[in-house]
């Protein structure tokens, strides 16, 4: 008998409903800000768990297969071409996402505290209100299908309407739990080593199919923190804060690829580079010079160098794509990164190709090079 | 009934200045050995006015500021300077001075956004004016290496449609 009859032929209180409800919320189902009442979850009836367990799963899956899925793509395994559609076994070798008990913790935790914060008084109990944040999100020991699902909580967190600084430290613990959440996000504040760190285990044979599921999802999480970064509303110092950021993950993320022979894993960025030099500043070096210069609140040049240079550097991940295709287009039959290096350079030259011209004079002036 | 008092007012004013710079860094093609390229830059500039300064530093005014070129023809450096007077009150020298360290910050603030903005605006036309400059010393060079090869038969400057600078030299070898 599937999971599914197991849990259909049980009743739940509506304690128990309002629990599957938050779980719906956190999977971006429906909307966390009119959950409020006690959930129910001291002792979980094992068929709630059942049934929470099997919907985590099956949008864990849906969210890996759901866009761009029946798009055959060319993949390596064991540094050898291979290419199918997502769903395809001969692809997925085995894969199954893999889940651990931090996932129904950040369930049941979730449902226990997350509707209380939504109404607390922000001024209240401080550090009991820390102690809970803390205790919600497990970060340790966690597997390839929790980072799914605390990526598809990061991005739903917000409809709970949490006080700022409570949601701000859940989707921190989000983002420590999930490698997959920290580089969809962009993970303010981290060093390149740290990040380089963090995302290593996404291209562990392993655990690899989650990011080639996910190619579309990446490019166009990275496209719509550039687009809103480019629009230049924000003060000087968290435009900053923000392209500094995006600029660490993106470049800790190719040096993760490139080291892990995985560029076949860099079509998003790819596609991203692209999309900043044709869409984002589209204008070219100069007026995005100009841009930055009229930026309310820059108060000398040196800040608008910086700001400039943290510009600069996001652009720079196409510029080192170009470079590592030129690197990799030497590699001869018989070579170790041979057949990586073919589909990584037919996928540069069909993506980024184009664009190159426009992201190498978009570099030079951005660092101010003249000449 | 009412009572008459006096209030003195003490008055302080100084003067405050501040100073902004903004760097080009120049990358010159290898068309000559790095030290002729160099040369060719100064030639050119020399010709547009720039005089040697301190240090073997090449100075000139560009778009009414100050600009530097380094001795190694490597970076320009331009420089905005602005100056304004500020004076404050107070009903004791104290409070007066007070006011006036705050009156100074507020001053020095405003002047240095204001020399910023000044740089900032001013910077496509430096950087036009040194991408011609460069690109003069690419002719230049161009043709002392044309002419190193053999001889100059002839020689076509001409602008395409896309803004792109072509020069075109035969040479008999």
């Amino acid at each position: 008998m599937s999971a599914v009859a197991d849990y259909a032929a049980v009743t739940f209180t509506v304690e128990e409903g309002r629990c599957l409800d938050v779980l719906a919320a956190l999977l971006g189902r429906r909307r966390g800000e009119d959950l409020r009442g006690p959930t129910g979850t001291r002792a979980p009836h094992p068929a709630l768990l059942a049934a929470g367990s099997d919907r985590i799963a099956r949008s864990v899956a849906r969210y890996l297969t759901h866009e761009e899925g029946h798009r055959a793509r060319s993949f390596l395994r064991g540094g050898r071409r291979t290419e199918g559609r997502v769903w395809d076994a001969h692809l997925g070798a085995g894969f199954v996402p893999r889940f651990t008990v931090a996932s129904r913790d950040l369930w049941l935790r979730g449902a226990q505290h997350l509707p209380a914060l939504a109404s607390i008084d922000p001024a209240a109990a401080p550090r009991s209100r820390e102690r809970t944040v803390a205790q919600l999100v497990p970060v340790e020991g966690t597997a390839s299908g929790d980072w799914v699902f605390y990526a598809i909580a990061h991005t739903s967190l917000r409809s709970f309407l949490l006080p700022a600084e409570e949601e701000r430290a859940i989707l921190r613990r989000l983002r420590q739990g999930s490698p997959l959440a920290a580089l969809l996000d962009a993970e303010p504040d981290a060093g390149e080593p740290e990040l380089r760190a963090r995302f290593a285990p996404l291209v562990d044979p392993a655990n690899a199919r989650v990011v080639e599921c996910v190619e579309a999802r990446l490019a166009a999480a990275w496209g719509a923190r550039a687009r809103a970064h480019g629009s230049w509303r924000l003060t000087p110092a968290e435009l900053l804060r923000r392209w500094g950021s995006l600029g660490r993950c993106l470049h800790a993320w190719l040096d993760v690829l490139d080291g892990a022979r995985r560029m076949d894993l860099a079509r998003p960025l790819l596609t991203f580079a692209a999309g900043v030099a044709s869409e984002v500043l589209r204008g070219g070096g100069e007026a995005a010079r100009a841009v930055v210069s009229a930026v309310p609140g820059v108060r000398s040049v040196g800040e608008r160098d910086q700001l400039l240079a943290a510009v600069a550097r996001v652009v720079d991940v196409g510029g080192r794509l170009l470079r590592v295709r030129d690197r990799l287009a030497l590699e001869r039959y018989g070579d170790e990164r041979h057949e990586e290096g073919q589909l990584y350079v037919r996928e540069a030259d069909q993506r980024l190709g184009p664009a190159r011209r426009q992201v190498e004079s978009l570099a030079r002036a951005l660092a101010g090079v003249v000449g | 009934m009412s009572r008459a008092y006096r209030v003195t007012w003490v008055t302080v004013a100084s003067n405050v200045n501040t100073d902004d710079t903004l760097t080009m860094n120049l990358s010159l093609l290898g068309i000559l050995p790095e030290d002729e390229m160099a040369a060719l830059l100064r030639e050119e500039l020399a010709r547009r006015g720039w005089k040697l300064g301190e240090g073997g530093a090449l100075t000139g005014v560009v778009q009414g500021l100050d600009a530097s070129l380094s001795p190694d023809a490597a970076k320009v450096t331009v420089t905005a300077r602005a100056e304004g007077d500020v004076s404050a009150r107070g009903t004791s020298r104290d409070d007066a001075k007070a006011a006036l360290q705050r009156a100074e910050g507020a001053a020095r603030d405003e002047l240095k956004a204001g020399v910023a903005r000044r740089l900032t605006a001013a910077e496509p036309d430096l950087r036009a004016t040194m991408g011609e400059v460069i690109q003069r010393a690419y002719v230049e060079a161009l043709k002392r290496k044309a002419a190193s090869m053999g001889a100059v038969e002839s020689l076509q400057e001409t602008r395409g449609s896309d803004g792109e600078y072509e020069v075109t030299i035969k040479v008999r070898t």
